[in-house]
């Protein structure tokens, strides 16, 4: 039989412990990890800063975006690989956020890496695969080639470079990627094709890059949420 | 005077340290099982960077009675004792087949054929999800102007693309390797992609393909990739692989070829 006083006291020490434990195993950090949680997401690099303007035709500054999570891509009006993909992914991902009440949390921006092409034809590029060029939820920024250069080569250390369109079809098979159908790129019959990688970074609300994935179409739609849900619920 | 306080304070102290390190232990567990649930990220993160995972799930169907792209009777010996990457294409398909053949199938075999192990120990196994629209010709043009931009890719021993009749392509195809794939259009096809868009699932983008036709029944549900080991056995599932790197499907064949002595 133990003493009402025993359990007093063997009832105090377990709130406190059972407290300070809770505290410590959800709170991100190493004891959480040993607790199974994941592990905090790296601070990888700063994102850079630019002004740019958007499909709308609109000033835009990176400051503008501060206080948000970021998923940022890489998107050519005239690609006929990847960038369809990775409109697609977006498309997707903006559901899921969505479905996740993580919308108003999040911005999705979308850089254009090719210096022939505006607003005009971002505008138009949306539109035909399935995104409302309207939509709040995506920032697709254009401008100057030195500047957006600056930015996603720079900034984001994603390269990209012209070939002329013979060299392109030399190249295509070895790249492994799949002809896509872009009615903007052959009404544009642009004489030039960019080369491009198409990374997936996400970055916290203070402007860190936290998490790159190599291609934008291959990462994973759950593990992209997730990294942003992390980010939005820990306020990082 | 002394003794008696001095005692039960130490037992009090030692009471609540009891209850600290109960009430710890507590919040451990508590921990583990909150951080412990598979949430689909922690899923996906492990597959993005293992591989996916080796089940047994049971045997291939047999691939007896169908044709490969030279028009040829298949025989499915050729198959034993190899590492099988079957995945379900459609010849005239503008969605996920070009994407699948070209950005996944073409970049692991580029890679496999560097270890030297495409065609030895890794074949790979195509089934043609619209045999209504698409004979064995219409395979072998897909395979060379889609998918090898202009060459064909590898041999029909190295890279068989199987027909056969509507009903025995389904019976392979749906209840042997558990792929639910359908032919759908109208507003079957309107509805389906009403749902999938709302779960953040469709697949907007559209591939250049000169072999589509207009009016035909779109195939849908025929994304997922499946590996079988070399006795036979379905080894793993993975889902929409249109959009699933070739660096975890090279991962899972090499776990299979591990598993079996390579």
């Amino acid at each position: 039989m133990i003493a009402p006083r025993t359990w007093r006291y063997l009832t105090l020490g377990g709130a406190v412990g059972l407290l300070s434990g809770l505290a410590l195993f959800l709170w991100p950090g190493p004891l959480a990890t040993l607790a199974g949680a994941p592990a905090p997401l790296p601070k990888l690099f700063q994102a850079p800063s630019y002004a740019l303007v958007d499909q709308l035709d609109r000033h835009v500054q990176s400051s503008a975006f501060l206080g948000k999570v970021r998923v940022v891509v890489t998107m050519d009006p005239y690609c006929t690989t990847l960038c369809p993909l990775t409109a697609s992914k977006v498309l997707n991902l903006e559901q899921v956020l969505a479905r996740r009440h993580l919308a108003r949390d999040v911005q999705i921006v979308a850089f254009d890496i090719d210096r022939a092409t505006g607003p005009k034809d971002l505008r138009a590029f949306l539109d035909q695969e399935g995104v409302n060029p309207d939509a709040r939820w995506l920032a697709y920024l254009t401008g100057p080639a030195s500047t957006v250069r600056s930015v996603v080569h720079d900034g984001y250390h994603s390269s990209y470079y012209s070939v002329s369109n013979a060299q392109a079809e030399k190249l295509a098979p070895s790249t492994f990627q799949a002809r896509m159908s872009n009615p903007v790129a052959e009404r544009a019959n642009a004489p030039f094709a960019v080369m491009h990688q198409s990374p997936l970074f996400v970055v916290d609300r203070k402007g860190w890059v936290r998490a790159a994935f190599g291609d934008a179409s291959t990462a994973p739609t759950a593990q992209v949420a997730g990294d942003v849900a992390r980010l939005a619920g820990s306020g990082g | 005077m002394s003794t008696a306080p001095r005692s039960s304070r130490a037992t009090r102290v030692a009471q609540v340290a009891v209850g600290l390190f109960l009430g710890a232990a507590l919040a451990f567990v508590g921990s583990l099982l909150y951080h412990g649930a598979p949430s689909p990220a922690k899923v996906a993160a492990a597959r993005a960077e293992h591989g996916y995972a080796l089940h047994d799930l049971g045997a291939a169907p047999s691939l007896r009675g169908l044709t490969d792209q030279r028009g040829q009777p298949f025989d499915p010996a050729t198959l034993k004792g190899k590492v099988q990457v079957v995945s379900f294409l459609d010849p005239r398909g503008t969605r996920v087949s070009p994407v699948i053949g070209v950005n996944l199938l073409m970049a692991v075999e580029n890679d496999l054929r560097a270890t030297g192990t495409f065609g030895k120990d890794v074949v790979f196994v195509t089934l043609n999800v619209d045999p209504q629209a698409s004979d064995p010709a219409t395979a072998a043009s897909f395979l060379k102007r889609v998918v090898g931009f202009g060459k064909v890719p590898a041999t029909a021993d190295q890279w068989p693309f199987l027909s056969g009749s509507a009903t025995r392509v389904a019976q392979v195809v749906r209840d042997g390797y558990g792929v639910p794939f359908r032919r759908l259009g109208g507003a079957a096809l309107r509805s389906y992609a009403a749902r999938r868009q709302a779960h953040g699932t469709y697949f907007y983008a559209s591939a250049w393909n000169p072999l589509a036709e207009n009016g035909l029944p779109t195939v849908v549900g025929n994304g997922s990739l499946v590996i079988v080991g070399p006795r036979g056995h379905i080894r793993a599932r993975i889902p929409r692989a249109y959009q699933v790197s070739s660096v975890a499907v090279e991962q899972t064949i090499d776990a299979v070829l591990a598993r079996n002595g390579h």
